[in-house]
């Protein structure tokens, strides 16, 4: 018996300091001083924000082109350190940073915009699915990111950490160029949003309005790939992926305005990136990286969501035949008085 | 001289090298109804979608108020013939309506401005369907849903409205509804309309554009058995 007292007051010591060291790891997170804060306001400008022009995606049935411009921007990454290296300019260099940034997102949106010039034609001239076009553009491209990665003429500069979706190290520049960038897609999106939805919902209308489709559809392009870009830079390109559709498919089920709709996956996103980034931090152990964390916690909003509103349609369904069998029933004693 | 809604002049129109329309002139005036019947691919919705700027003819003119289409979009409503959505699009009938104040102005206009909102109000008054503006749109049953896409259309306010078979997907009641409906708007603004009900056209109207590559008017008892036949059967 004794034994088994020492066993059990030492299961609640360790229990005690594990609870202990959930708390402290939320408070580090939180403090101002947390030397990875850079990464967590990065994560968490990517889960509010790409959500946002996921739902363009989602909505305009684009899901394969979410898969794969991200891989595309990667490519255009790895494309511009390679430029790079033949031009002997060693981008990885911590002087060279800003100009990397600058010239990689250049490279990111050229290569998506290639990608999406490139469907377009197909669709157009030979009438190739969109889907079939976008699929073949993701294997593409992602078979260049990965010979590029793998190989000495690429520079290293954290290409394998951003295809495994590990956000470590974000100078204050690069993420004070990712939050203008997120904060200017934010309103541009915003501002725009009644035209852009209308787009979405009826390209045909649009076409044959006096407001300018056109104009509107490149738009529309440029706020998605600008995300993308800048997202996929920080966060690499699976992680994009996840947080363009999931957020967006936790809340469809359930939302009944584009508001709704748009709020509520980028509050989703925004919870869910902090949640996975403290879920990597806490459990070092495992070294899991943070994108992964991310997008198993939307993975899990996802089936939440389901099961709610499996349960929601029961609930409905049940108000409503309860409603119908109440008002039976009150007409029957209204005709029997 | 009482100005056309909506003419076309000896106009021929190819798809590449298949030919659709040959030396089509038929005109409508600004209180018409005109009813474009015949057999599918005869070129009735091509005849529309030159009206509406988006195709050029081969040869001849197309005018819109005596102007070119494009320059008379604003002029135009249209509902088109094949509307596919994603019921899960997040949207309301009223939003819906207020898609076609777009075309209008200030389409950049972050809110909607209360001009916009009374127009969406005002159509949905017209096909009697304000009591359900802040309906999901997709709750909607079908003659709701053609009768909205009606009001947006209505929402800019057009001197002429295109639609391309409206009633292609509804049952009988919303379909006796919608042409109620067409014909209340038509003693203010032209209506132009593609269809295959030919039970619709004997009713009502009193001539009729038959359209098979060429297009010739008929008084509406003058239509042949043939061109009947042909128009009915593809409905």
């Amino acid at each position: 018996m004794p034994l088994a007292d020492a066993r059990g007051s030492e299961l609640e010591r360790l229990r005690i300091i594990g609870e202990a060291n959930v708390l402290q790891k939320l408070w580090e997170i939180l403090n101002l001083d947390f030397p990875l804060r850079n990464s967590l306001y990065a994560s968490l400008l990517i889960g509010a924000v790409v959500p946002l022009v996921g739902v363009h995606l989602v909505l305009g049935r684009r899901v394969i082109m979410a898969i794969a411009l991200p891989q595309g921007a990667t490519l255009g990454v790895a494309l511009t350190l390679l430029a790079g290296a033949m031009c002997g300019v060693n981008l990885s260099d911590q002087a060279h940073e800003t100009m990397f940034f600058g010239v990689a997102l250049l490279g990111a949106l050229l290569l998506m915009a290639l990608c999406l010039l490139w469907e377009a034609i197909q669709h157009a001239r030979f009438a190739i699915a969109r889907d079939a076009e976008s699929a073949g553009i993701y294997a593409i491209a992602a078979a260049g990111v990965m010979a590029l990665a793998a190989s000495r003429a690429v520079p290293e500069l954290g290409m394998l950490n951003v295809l495994s979706g590990e956000i470590l190290a974000v100078s204050d520049q690069n993420l004070i160029w990712l939050a203008a960038g997120m904060i200017t897609v934010t309103v541009v999106l915003l501002w725009l949003r009644h035209a852009l939805i209308a787009l979405l919902f009826d390209p045909a209308l649009m076409y044959t309005s006096h407001a300018p489709a056109k104009v509107l559809s490149f738009v529309n392009n440029l706020l998605v790939c600008t995300t993308i870009a800048l997202g996929g830079m920080s966060a690499g390109p699976l992680c994009i992926f996840g947080f363009l559709i999931l957020p967006s498919l936790v809340l469809l089920p359930f939302a009944r305005s584009m508001a709704v709709l748009y709020a509520g996956a980028s509050l989703v996103g925004l919870l869910c990136a902090f949640g996975g980034f403290y879920l990597s931090y806490l459990q070092e152990d495992w070294n899991v990286p943070v994108s992964a964390a991310q997008l198993l916690l939307l993975g899990c909003a996802v089936l939440i969501s389901r099961l709610c509103a499996t349960a929601y349609g029961l609930l409905r369904d049940n108000a409503q035949a309860r409603a119908q069998t109440n008002g039976n029933n009150g007409g029957a004693a209204e005709q029997t008085a | 001289m009482d100005e056309k809604a909506v003419s076309w002049q000896g106009v021929s129109f190819a798809y590449g090298a298949v030919p659709v329309l040959r030396d089509v002139t038929l005109e409508a005036g600004r209180k018409d109804f005109l009813c474009l019947i015949g057999p599918n691919g005869g070129g009735k919705t091509t005849l529309l979608r030159l009206a509406l700027g988006q195709l050029r003819p081969n040869q001849g003119t197309v005018r819109v108020f005596d102007q070119p289409p494009e320059a008379a979009r604003q002029e135009i409503g249209y509902v088109p013939q094949h509307f596919q959505y994603d019921p899960q699009f997040p949207v309301r009938v009223l939003d819906v309506v207020l898609m076609g104040r777009l075309g209008t102005e200030q389409w950049w206009h972050p809110f909607h401005r209360k001009p916009d909102i009374a127009a969406a109000f005002e159509a949905l008054n017209e096909v009697r369907l304000q009591d359900l503006a802040h309906r999901p749109f997709s709750r909607l049953s079908g003659g709701q849903r053609q009768r909205v896409l009606i009001a947006r259309s209505l929402a800019a306010q057009p001197r002429l409205l295109l639609l391309d078979e409206p009633t292609a997907s509804v049952d009988a009641a919303a379909e006796s509804m919608i042409y109620e409906l067409l014909q209340g708007l038509n003693e203010r603004i032209c209506v132009v309309m593609v269809t295959h009900d030919l039970v619709f056209v004997s009713k009502f109207m009193q001539t009729a554009a038959y359209v098979d590559r060429e297009v010739e008017r008929y008084a509406v008892k003058d239509l042949t058995d043939r061109m009947l036949r042909r128009s009915a059967a593809q409905g």
